[in-house]
C-alpha cells in the first residue's frame, strides 16, 4: 500500500491545536521587518560601489608573474 | 616506436630520469642536470611528496594540453620544439611491472595511484599539467577540494582525486591563463555542466575583448580574467581589498572557501615601493581548524555601524569562523601544488625576498550563474535576521556562514541523526532553489565539538532582499520561522532545535 509521507502537515496541524504558531504580522513585527528592509537597502547600495569600484580597479591590473 | 617505462623509488628518480630527460628533449647532459636541479628539485616539486612514493616513468607521452600548445604556437616558430612529453605516474608503495597484467591487482594498484605530473619539453619550464592527490603530499593536514581526473599508468585507466596544477610555459601560458585552465579543469572533471578547456580556448575566447594580440602572452588583467570565466558560463564577481576594507576582503575571501568553491586571487607587491610583482593564482582549501586558534579568535567588529551597534546594545559577543586567522590552501604555478599560506603573507614560501611583501589585493569568485545573492549581501542577511528575530541578548554567539547546493544539503541533512528529528522533517519537505546561503550558528564551546544550536537558510538565487524574500527556514532558541503558503506569509513556530553536527560536505571537514 502506498504511504504519503507528509510530516510538517502533521506538525503544523498539532502546534495550531496547541496555539505554539503565531504568524509574524503583528504590528512589532512588521516594524522589525521595516527596519530589516531599511538596513539591506543600505547593504545593497554599499555593495554596489564597492562592487563597480572593484571592477574598474581591476581592469587595471595586468598580472603576469 | 616503442615505450620507454621504468618503475622506481622516489629516491631513484633523479637517476632514472636524468637519461630519458637527456635523450627524449634532446639536451646536454649537464643542461638537464641543471634542469632538473633548478626547476625540479630546488622547488621541491617531488621532494614535497611522502617518501613511499613510487614512480612510474613513461615515455614518450602524448599531453593533450602541450600539444594544444605546440599546434597553436610551438611548431610555428624556427626553433625546433619536441612534441612529445615525459609523464610520471606516482603510486603509494612498491609496485611492480607484473601487477599491471593480473587483474586481481587492479583495485590494489587503483587504491595506492595517487596522480600524475607530466613533463614536456619547453625547458626550462618543464612541469607541465599534473593531477596529484592530496594524500600524496607529506604535510597534508589541510582540507580541499579535489576533482576526479581519469588518467592512464602502463596502459591501465585509473581516477585519480586532486586540484589540477601546472607550472607556466611563459609564452603560451603565463600564471593567469594557468590559472583559469586549472580551473577549468577542476570544473569540467567535477559538474557535467562545464567542460575542461586548452589554452587555445582560453586565447581564443579573450580575442573580442583584447585589442593587441595574445601570444607569447604577457599575462591577462583581472577584468579579462573574469571575461574569460563568463564566457566559460560563469557568474563571476570581482572582490577588491581596496574596497571593501581588509577585514571585510579577508571575510568574504573565507565565506567562498568554507563554500567550496574555488577562488582566483590576485596578488602584487606592486603598492609597496612600486615592486614588479603582479600575480594570479588559486586558492582551494584551508588548514583543519585547531581549538586553540578557535580559543584565540577575538570577537568580531561588524563593519556595518547599525550591526555594531545592535550587537552592543543586546551585549552580544559575535565570533566569525571567516575571522579565523588560518592558513589557506593555494594552488600556485610558480611552485609544488598544495602551498599553505596566510592571508597577509601568502607568498613567504617564494626563495626570493621580494615575493614576501606581496598581498592580496583582488578575487574572484567563479559563481554558478544562476547564484544571484553574493557573499556580501548575503551574509549582511543573515546577520540581521539573526538580530532582529530571535531573542540574542547578552550572550556570545559563533557564527558559520557558506554556500551550497540544496541537493548536497539535504543529502547530508538525511543522515544527520544529531539533527531534531522533527525540523529535520520539515526542512527536508521544504521546497528549495538550486544553491542556498547557510547560516549556522553556534558557541565557541560548541563548534570545539563541531556542533551548532541554530540554523538559517538563505535563497541563494533570490536577488530581493526585501520583507525577508530570500529567508527559507530560520531555527534557533526554540523558534522554528518558516513560510507557511496557506496564510503566504512567516510564521513562527514553537519547536526546539537542539545541537547538531555541523555542515561539512562542501571541504569535507572543519
Amino acid at each position: 500500500m502506498a504511504t504519503t509521507i507528509n510530516k510538517t502537515k502533521e506538525v503544523i496541524d498539532r502546534l495550531k491545536a496547541e496555539q505554539k504558531i503565531l504568524t509574524l504580522n503583528s504590528p512589532g513585527d512588521l516594524a522589525k521587518i521595516a527596519a530589516t528592509n531599511k538596513h539591506m537597502e543600505e547593504v545593497r547600495r554599499e555593495f554596489q560601489v564597492k562592487e563597480r569600484e572593484s571592477q574598474m580597479s581591476a581592469s587595471k591590473v595586468i598580472l603576469t608573474a | 616506436m616503442s615505450i620507454k617505462r621504468i618503475l622506481c623509488a622516489k629516491g631513484d628518480l633523479k637517476t632514472h630520469l636524468l637519461p630519458v630527460l637527456n635523450e627524449d628533449f634532446g639536451l646536454d647532459a649537464k643542461y638537464t642536470e641543471f634542469v632538473y636541479r633548478e626547476y625540479l628539485q630546488r622547488p621541491r616539486h617531488i621532494e614535497n611528496l611522502i617518501d613511499t612514493i613510487w614512480i612510474l616513468i613513461e615515455s614518450p607521452y602524448i599531453d593533450k594540453v602541450y600539444r594544444d600548445c605546440y599546434y597553436t604556437y610551438f611548431s610555428s616558430k624556427s626553433a625546433h620544439y619536441k612534441k612529445e612529453c615525459i609523464r610520471l605516474s606516482f603510486f603509494n608503495g612498491e609496485i611492480k611491472a607484473e601487477e599491471f597484467t593480473t587483474e586481481s591487482n587492479y583495485k590494489s594498484l587503483q587504491d595506492r595511484y595517487l596522480g600524475f605530473m607530466i613533463l614536456r619539453p619547453t625547458d626550462p619550464k618543464i612541469i607541465g599539467r599534473s593531477t596529484i592527490s592530496p594524500k600524496a603530499v607529506s604535510n597534508n593536514n589541510f582540507l580541499c577540494i579535489t576533482a576526479p581526473v581519469q588518467a592512464t599508468a602502463n596502459s591501465i585507466k585509473f581516477s585519480v582525486n586532486g586540484f589540477p596544477h601546472s607550472s607556466q610555459d611563459t609564452e603560451t601560458i603565463t600564471c593567469a591563463e594557468t590559472t583559469l585552465w586549472a580551473i577549468m579543469e577542476y570544473f569540467g572533471n567535477k559538474y557535467p555542466e562545464y567542460k575542461p578547456v586548452l589554452p587555445s580556448m582560453i586565447i581564443n575566447g579573450l580575442k573580442k575583448v583584447s585589442a593587441e594580440r595574445q601570444v607569447p602572452s604577457k599575462g591577462l588583467n583581472i577584468q579579462q580574467m573574469a571575461f574569460t570565466l563568463k564566457e566559460f558560463g560563469f557568474g563571476t564577481k570581482v572582490y577588491a581589498r581596496d574596497e571593501f576594507g581588509k577585514n571585510e576582503f579577508n571575510r568574504l575571501f573565507s565565506t567562498y572557501i568554507e563554500s567550496g568553491i574555488p577562488i582566483i586571487v590576485a596578488m602584487s607587491n606592486r603598492h609597496i615601493a612600486k615592486g614588479d610583482i603582479a600575480h594570479a593564482l588559486l586558492c582551494i582549501g584551508h588548514e583543519r581548524t585547531d581549538d586553540s586558534e578557535i580559543d584565540s579568535l577575538k570577537e568580531s567588529q561588524d563593519i556595518n555601524s547599525a550591526v555594531q551597534q545592535q550587537l552592543q546594545t543586546q551585549g552580544v559577543t559575535l565570533f566569525d569562523n571567516d575571522d579565523l586567522e588560518r592558513r589557506f590552501v593555494f594552488i600556485d604555478d610558480n611552485l609544488p601544488i598544495y602551498q599553505l599560506n596566510k592571508l597577509n603573507s601568502p607568498a613567504n614560501h617564494y626563495p626570493e625576498t621580494k615575493w614576501h611583501t606581496c598581498e592580496i589585493n583582488y578575487f574572484i569568485a567563479p559563481l554558478y550563474p544562476k547564484i544571484y545573492l553574493e557573499a556580501f549581501e548575503a551574509k549582511g542577511l543573515f546577520k540581521r535576521t539573526l538580530l532582529d528575530f530571535f531573542t540574542i541578548k547578552n550572550e556570545e554567539i559563533f557564527l558559520r556562514f557558506f554556500l551550497t547546493s540544496s541537493r548536497s544539503f539535504k543529502h547530508n541533512l538525511s543522515f544527520n541523526a544529531s539533527f531534531d528529528p522533527t525540523i529535520r522533517e520539515m526542512i527536508l519537505e521544504t521546497e528549495m532553489p538550486k544553491f542556498l546561503w547557510i547560516g549556522e550558528v553556534s558557541t565557541k564551546a560548541l563548534i570545539k565539538q563541531r556542533k551548532a544550536n541554530g540554523i538559517v537558510i538563505l535563497d541563494a538565487t533570490e536577488a530581493n532582499l526585501q520583507s525577508l524574500k530570500a529567508l527559507i527556514v530560520a531555527a534557533y532558541k526554540g523558534q522554528y520561522i518558516s513560510y507557511d503558503t496557506n496564510t503566504n506569509w512567516f510564521t513562527n513556530n514553537s519547536l526546539p532545535l537542539g545541537d547538531f553536527d555541523i555542515y561539512t560536505n562542501n571541504l569535507n571537514g572543519f
